[in-house]
């Protein structure tokens, strides 16, 4: 899988990054430790700076729950008809192949089990205030929010499973003030 | 001065002709001596064959050893909290990339260090997953293949081996699939979604081109040959990403032309033509095959909801191509410019008869030209065999002209000949074949006289 070395070696294109190979590597090493970085740091503000509240979590299609080892994770507020939606204007309403990819905001307030919380509805305006949750439109209605997924050790999940069908399980949230959601845990009751 | 670079077969060829030439006093021992050292010799050869053998065993080990080190880790383990994965995976990526600078720079071991290098490289990309995993990030995952393959490209470009290019390549094409029949309904991404820009993981030539300039100034056929199945696939893709229509099999045959059309644009007997050869004959040979029965034709004409624009949009392509490097068509260029040109005709064709319920008519005509467009074809294969002096396109143009003569035989003869009218198609088939073997044969002995 190596090339000849013997063959002639236009000085241009090859030359230019012959002449630069180390710099390129070493900034290239350093690019791909900083992407990582990055991931870490953007996931971690909510987990640092965010507040923490449980939510329930729903119970859905058992098949499915498991694919490979995580969990999937849906929420009062994974889903909203149309009308249920506040500020989309009367155009938007006609179809969801246009809400697609858009943004959407799900304020929370205090529920009436204790130390949970809920959704009080889902809006297409930022709130000014309060904990609230940024999310994006997905097809038919459905609506991601980064939290859907949660990995487990090898052969654990089944408890996650059996807790979900008893609905007992709930998802520890950090939630950032600009709406940005982390999953720190998920418990069971 | 370097020695030139050679096979063990070529070496014995040589040793064996400069021994005839010494024995019938055409040259002396020494001129003899002289010419056999300009090449590499049986020590250098048995080294490179020991060298090619250690790493690609290397890089099978590195491979297996990425794969192990991310199942172990991808294993989650309860034990281990989040910090201490992360700690895991940043140290794993940043020493195995610091040893592959060690061994390169300090110890000027390159291909161990190429091999060290791959190998962090699949950490890093193991690395994206495993941050995912340890944040229970639930986003849109394409993006982790092609920030993996952003991480690679420089490494690929820089280094010598093509099992980075390999790496890259797999990347951007599992991505543009994804990206494409997976999350179409998403829209291009530019800086954000785009609505009115249909998914079609536009940065893919970009990423690519670096690598196909690198493999044309490295006169590294076997690394374009890479690449070239890559662009054929993206161009593929946008039919699904555009939705245009639920039958791609013109625009498939298109892109196959498309391709035969550029490598007639290399120099003549160009070793970078081959690849772009080889697989638009696979396109374009597996397109015709279906399209030769005259049922299928007779389906297309009465139901047509496919593509007319794109492959008419290709046909124009490779005729402005063509005309702009050579401002005629040359005779090289006539088949492949005229299967291009077919492509684009066939769904115009189709178009223009939808409605008339499956015409026999109507059917007649696209049938015909895609029977001679194959026969034409297979006699182009064999052309190019002839001119370049190589057994394999010859061979496949022979082989492509058995298939439509079997094809044609269970088409035609098989409920109407019988064995009398299969024993007349082989004996034209065989006939014919002798015909070019003859000719061949002939070719030969004017070009050797």
């Amino acid at each position: 899988m190596r090339e000849a070395a013997a063959r002639p070696v236009d000085l241009g294109f090859l030359g230019w990054l012959k002449a630069r190979e180390r710099k390129i590597l070493l900034v290239t090493a350093a690019v791909q430790l900083l992407i990582l970085v990055g991931m870490i740091a953007l996931r971690s503000v909510p987990l640092v700076t965010g507040q923490t509240v449980l939510v329930r979590v729903q119970p859905v299609d058992p098949r499915d729950l498991f694919r490979g080892d995580y969990v999937i994770l849906s929420y009062d507020f994974s889903r909203a008809p149309r009308e249920g939606i506040e500020g989309l204007s009367e155009k938007d309403r006609g179809s969801w192949k246009k809400l697609e990819g858009r943004a959407v905001y799900v304020p929370l307030v205090p529920d009436s089990v204790p130390a949970h919380w809920r959704a009080e509805k889902v809006t297409m305006v930022k709130p000014e205030r309060g904990l609230f949750i940024k999310g994006q439109m997905e097809r038919y209605g459905s609506m991601k929010f980064g939290i859907e997924s949660y990995y487990v050790q090898e052969g654990t999940g089944r408890v996650y499973e059996q807790a979900i069908r008893d609905r007992k399980l709930s998802a520890e949230l950090a939630v950032s003030p600009s709406g940005q959601a982390a999953l720190r845990g998920l418990r069971i009751e | 001065m370097p020695k030139r670079a050679i096979t063990a077969k070529q070496r014995a060829w040589l040793l064996d002709e400069l021994n005839l030439w010494r024995r019938d006093a055409v040259i002396s021992e020494q001129q003899a001596q002289h010419i056999a050292d300009l090449y590499e010799g049986a020590g250098e050869l048995a080294e490179k064959g020991r060298s090619r053998a250690v790493f690609t065993l290397m890089a099978a080990a590195a491979t297996l050893v990425g794969l192990a080190a991310l199942l172990l880790i991808g294993y989650n383990w309860d034990q281990l909290d989040r910090w201490t994965k992360l700690a895991m995976i940043l140290g794993v990526i940043g020493l195995t990339h610091a040893a592959g600078f060690s061994l390169r720079y300090t110890r000027k071991a390159l291909p161990l260090s190429e091999t060290v290098f791959f190998l962090g490289c699949l950490f890093y990309g193991a690395g994206i997953w495993l941050v995912a995993q340890v944040f229970h990030i639930s986003a849109h995952w394409p993006d982790g293949l092609w920030w993996w393959a952003v991480g690679v490209l420089p490494f690929a470009l820089c280094l010598e081996t093509r099992l980075l290019h390999a790496l890259l390549v797999a990347l951007l094409a599992i991505w543009a699939g994804q990206e494409v029949l997976n999350f179409g309904d998403l829209g291009g991404w530019l800086f954000g979604r785009w609505d009115w820009l249909p998914n079609g993981a536009y940065s893919l030539p970009l990423l690519a081109a670096p690598g196909i300039l690198w493999a044309y100034r490295k006169q590294s056929v076997k690394t374009l040959s890479l690449y070239v199945p890559l662009l054929a696939w993206w161009t593929v893709l946008q039919v699904f990403a555009w939705h245009l229509g639920t039958n791609p099999l013109y625009f498939v045959g298109s892109v196959g032309a498309l391709m035969l059309v550029v490598a007639e644009l290399h120099a003549p007997g160009s070793r970078f033509a081959i690849p772009f050869r080889y697989y638009g004959s696979l396109l374009v040979g597996g397109v015709l095959a279906p399209l030769s029965f005259f049922e299928l034709n007779k389906h297309l004409v009465g139901d047509w909801a496919g593509l007319v624009g794109p492959p008419v949009l290709l046909g124009l392509v490779a005729l402005a191509l063509v005309l702009l490097t050579n401002r005629t068509v040359p005779r090289r260029q006539t088949i492949p410019l005229g299967l291009a040109l077919l492509m684009a005709l066939l769904p115009l064709l189709a178009a223009g008869s939808r409605g008339s319920g499956g015409d026999h008519s109507a059917a007649l005509l696209p049938t015909v030209l895609v029977n001679v467009a194959m026969v034409s074809g297979a006699f182009w294969l064999m052309q190019v065999g002839l001119r370049e002096d190589r057994g394999r396109p010859f061979g496949a143009g022979v082989l492509y002209f058995l298939l439509w003569a079997v094809l044609r035989y269970v088409d035609l003869f098989g409920n109407l000949g019988g064995m009398l009218g299969a024993a007349l198609m082989f004996f034209s088939c065989g006939a014919a074949l002798f015909g070019v073997a003859r000719y061949w044969q002939g070719r030969k002995e004017v070009r050797y006289a």
